[in-house]
């Protein structure tokens, strides 16, 4: 740890409140305040014309907690998590294997990964039509091989949304496993195999610990935007697979009531703020491999 | 350094085969969509999802395209200066929220989490809302602000997991060593961040590039970026043009790691390469100030439209007539834009709503009325335009175009007579039919087949709507409004509701499908241009409408959109065939079996509830 004299504490001090006032300054003006105000909508009445009468009310947040609602919200927590986990399970190794590649092989390799976001979502979307649709891409194949000789059914169902969440997810679980990965001392990896851990024992024990604050970060950064997410069950999915991102939208649009998509967003976040709250306080791999010895 | 040090990777650790073959199938997985997207943006057919030949056409129109040209240079901007700001502030935090134990620190990691999860809406509305407030102009800075608002702690969050499993010791050694912090911070610290740095610039150029909600919710008419003219070409004309905007960008992305990987090879390069850089970005950034001055010194019309909604030449002959330039600027839903108008005029004159939402732009009293003594020309609009029911006295709308929705289906699957919109409840076509991703087009034909009238707002006739509904959706291949020529064209679907102008560019290349409206009767669309009370330029309006509804002019825009506009005198000046074509001029009578969508009001919130539960049931 540092040292503890009291002119290094007060530069410490001093160097926490540069770091910390702008961003905190920034974060209070263009968001705190503006979205507290339009989350305040959520108590007040609307008058059936998208606009608010300011009178205290509770019924949006009874409305919120109808079985309807709460389905579609446990429906969009299932399709957000698996596609999560499954991104996780398929970034890890790949995050793995750029981290401990040579700079040139792994520049190149980040660069591919990063490459779809620089496309339009709607127009990668489009894509995954291409390749899904019963005349599509995937399905020629299938039956090119003689793996199926009926077109499959796999656009506009539970599996394309899925699918199009994990590739959207992707992008942004690779980079955070990565990073942690990154400059890992490989002598330790070494010194484990060669004292005669085996690979699996290596992994648990050494690289686990070592990506566990990137995977959580990607776990964040991937389940929590597709929870809300609108685009993609528009497109990929079939008549039944209705997010809580497509219903807190049409609040705000045809459905003219903001006080609602107000109290349906506030509730959402209040669940996700419980549920990394509860994260970081009892499962905090970041905190534990920090102060690890090494 | 530590780190170059362990990296002398002599064991071939984590390069074995199980990795290196996960990693192959994650990057083809990542890039097989790009790779069709790139041999798409080749395609003949102006389908988006399905194949019609080679043909380099779409390239040709995207080069041609000058508005193009002038969003993408804004959005690159946009993502560059908010990407460099974001990442600033993201490390900062980073820093104070990894390196610091204070009280509240977790609440702060916590707060951070939020603009992640908040809904792109909330947070525009939000911050437009401030901008009003605060009597801030908008534009360029607002839309800087609102994107570093959303990205910065993505950036954070993703910096914060690398500083959190940093080793301390080399910064202890360095420190102990008698260098200054900021020594250290410069030469141990910011090294040993670099990747996660790297990859939080990355991000936030990303997913600023890509951003439309907040950006439509915090710009002004002079600023359109790329995302807000690809989302709104969705509703009119959504062409392969988006791929090959999405395969330059692509490009231009290979050449841009190429050259900096020429670059690092050595010093001369290098120094050669930012004096290259530098100067191009130099270039780019005078040229856009030079830009914006002179737009911002001419005498501007603002027009706020979907893209692909009027026809472009038309703008410049304006100009080049009245020395008054028009800028187009774009929505992709109608209620956004209602939104976007009453929270304060960032700088519209005309807007282009559709006829209900003309009703409450006039009950939210934003409109001005027509002086029709300076639009002469209106005489040339047919009179049954002239008084819809959503404002009879007809002062504050000038009728733009029309259309019904209508069934289009594939004549050689089906041989049967379609004239009625039962055939959509027939269980012989399972799976083959596609009904609107719209609550009040649905809603409103499921009262009209059980004979109610929606606008009577009776909840007994919703929920025996709601369940006619029901019975249809196991029928259903899907709720879509935008893809119905796609699917009809890959015989996914055999039926699909559609506008009469959509089903009139799929019928002009393949003549199997056809349109009808059916015999109980139709909804009917009637888009508007209206004045907003707070035009910047309400002369140069008027002049402006005059010149459109000169005839000649009407029938230009009516063969470039598509669209049926109500002006007969134009219609005289097309040719023959599009002229007598029953797609894009559909009978309609006296009218009497079609509605114009009205407003519902505090029906709505009723409709949306039942609609969510058909959608989820």
């Amino acid at each position: 740890m540092m040292s503890r004299n009291p002119r290094r504490m007060l530069a410490r001090i001093g160097e926490l409140q540069v770091l910390l006032v702008p961003p905190a300054l920034w974060l209070l003006l263009f968001f705190l305040i503006p979205v507290a105000v339009i989350l305040a909508f959520s108590f007040t009445k609307t008058n059936g014309q998208g606009g608010i009468l300011l009178d205290f009310t509770m019924e949006h947040f009874k409305r919120a907690l109808d079985p309807l609602y709460l389905k579609l919200l446990g429906r969009s927590a299932m399709y957000a998590g698996l596609s999560t986990l499954i991104s996780a399970a398929m970034a890890l190794p790949a995050a793995c294997f750029i981290a401990f590649s040579p700079p040139k092989r792994q520049k190149l390799l980040l660069f591919l990964v990063f490459l779809p976001l620089w496309t339009n979502l709607l127009v990668r979307l489009f894509s995954f039509v291409v390749i899904l649709s019963d005349g599509g891409l995937l399905n020629q194949a299938l039956q090119t091989f003689s793996l199926t000789t009926e077109p499959l059914h796999l656009l506009n169902t539970p599996f394309a949304v899925i699918l199009g969440f994990i590739y959207w997810n992707l992008p942004y679980m690779i980079p955070p496993i990565f990073v942690s990965l990154d400059r890992m001392n490989v002598s330790l990896i070494e010194a484990s195999m060669d004292l005669g851990a085996g690979r699996m024992t290596t992994f648990r024990k050494i690289i686990l610990p070592q990506a566990a604050p990137g995977i959580a970060a990607g776990l964040v950064l991937c389940f929590i935007p597709a929870l809300g997410c609108f685009i993609i069950p528009d497109i990929l999915g079939g008549p039944d697979t209705m997010m809580i991102g497509n219903l807190i939208t049409s609040q705000f649009g045809q459905g003219r009531n903001w006080p609602f998509g107000s109290a349906l967003s506030s509730l959402l976040m209040l669940l996700v703020m419980l549920a990394i709250t509860l994260y970081l306080r009892f499962f905090n791999p970041a905190t534990q491999s920090a102060n690890g010895k090494r | 350094m530590a780190g170059n040090l362990s990296r002398s990777n002599d064991l071939r650790v984590g390069q074995g085969l199980f990795l290196k073959i996960s990693t192959a199938l994650c990057v083809l997985f990542l890039l097989a969509p790009l790779v069709v997207l790139i041999v798409y943006s080749f395609n003949a057919s102006r389908q988006v999802t399905v194949w019609g030949g080679f043909s380099l056409k779409w390239y040709v129109e995207a080069f041609l395209d000058r508005d193009l040209w002038t969003a993408i240079r804004n959005s690159m901007l946009v993502a560059g200066i908010s990407a460099t700001l974001s990442t600033i502030l993201g490390t900062m935090t980073a820093l104070a929220l990894g390196r610091y134990t204070f009280r509240g620190r977790s609440l702060c990691t916590g707060l951070l989490y939020v603009p992640v999860i908040m809904p792109e809406i909330i947070l525009g509305i939000a911050l437009l809302a401030l901008f009003v407030m605060l009597d801030l102009p908008r534009g360029f800075v607002s839309v800087l602000c609102g994107h570093i608002t959303f990205s910065f702690p993505f950036v954070a969050l993703l910096i914060l997991a690398r500083v959190k499993s940093l080793d301390r010791t080399m910064e202890e050694a360095s420190l102990d060593l008698g260098a200054s912090p900021w020594h250290t911070f410069c030469h141990v610290l910011l090294p040993a961040l670099a990747p996660s740095i790297v990859s939080g610039l990355l991000f936030s150029f990303t997913i600023s590039l890509d951003n439309f909600v907040v950006t439509f919710f915090t710009t002004g008419p002079q600023l359109t970026t790329l995302p807000m003219k690809v989302y709104s070409m969705v509703k009119f004309g959504l062409t392969p043009v988006v791929n090959v905007i999405s395969t330059l960008l692509i490009l231009f992305t290979g050449i841009t790691l190429m050259a900096i990987t020429w670059m690092q090879q050595d010093g001369a390069r290098r120094r050669l390469g930012m004096r290259l850089g530098l100067a191009l970005a130099a270039i780019l950034g005078i040229s856009f100030v030079v830009s914006l001055v002179s737009e911002a010194r001419q005498t501007n019309l603002v027009i706020g439209t979907w893209a692909g909604y009027m026809d472009p030449s038309l703008m410049d002959d304006f100009e080049s007539q009245t020395g008054i330039h028009v800028i187009l600027t774009y929505f992709n839903d109608g209620e956004e834009m209602l939104a976007k108008a009453s929270f304060g005029n960032p700088g519209f004159d005309l807007i282009i709503p559709a006829a209900y939402a003309v009703e409450t732009l006039r009950e939210l009293d934003l409109l001005a009325p027509f002086d029709f003594e300076r639009i002469p020309n209106i005489e040339h609009i047919d009179p049954r335009f002239r008084h819809l029911p959503f404002d009879p006295s007809g002062q504050y709308y000038i009728p733009y175009t029309y259309g019904v929705t209508g069934l289009a289906y594939n004549s050689e699957k089906i041989k049967e007579p379609v004239d009625s919109w039962r055939i959509l409840w027939d269980p012989r076509y399972q799976d083959r039919i596609a009904m609107f991703d719209d609550m009040l087009e649905t809603f409103h034909l499921a009262h009209r087949l059980l004979g109610y009238d929606m606008k009577d707002a009776d909840p007994a006739h919703l929920d025996a709507a709601y369940e006619l509904l029901l019975q249809q959706k196991p029928l259903l291949r899907k709720y879509e409004s935008n893809l119905v020529n796609d699917m009809l064209l890959r015989e996914e679907i055999y039926f699909g509701q559609n506008w009469n102008g959509n089903a009139l560019r799929l019928i002009a290349d393949h003549p199997q499908f056809k349109f009808v409206i059916p015999k109980e009767g139709s909804l009917m669309f009637a888009d508007n241009i209206c004045l907003l009370k707070t035009a910047p330029n309400p002369d140069a309006a008027h002049l402006f409408i005059d010149f459109l509804l000169q005839p000649e002019n009407t029938a230009r825009n009516i063969q470039t959109i598509q669209y049926a506009m109500p002006n007969p005198d134009a219609c005289l000046l097309l040719p023959q065939e599009l002229r007598e074509n029953m797609v894009l001029f559909p009978p309609l009578g006296d009218m009497s079996n079609l509605q114009i969508l009205p407003d519902y009001g505090t029906f709505l919130p009723k409709i949306n509830e039942r609609w969510v539960r058909l959608k989820s049931e």
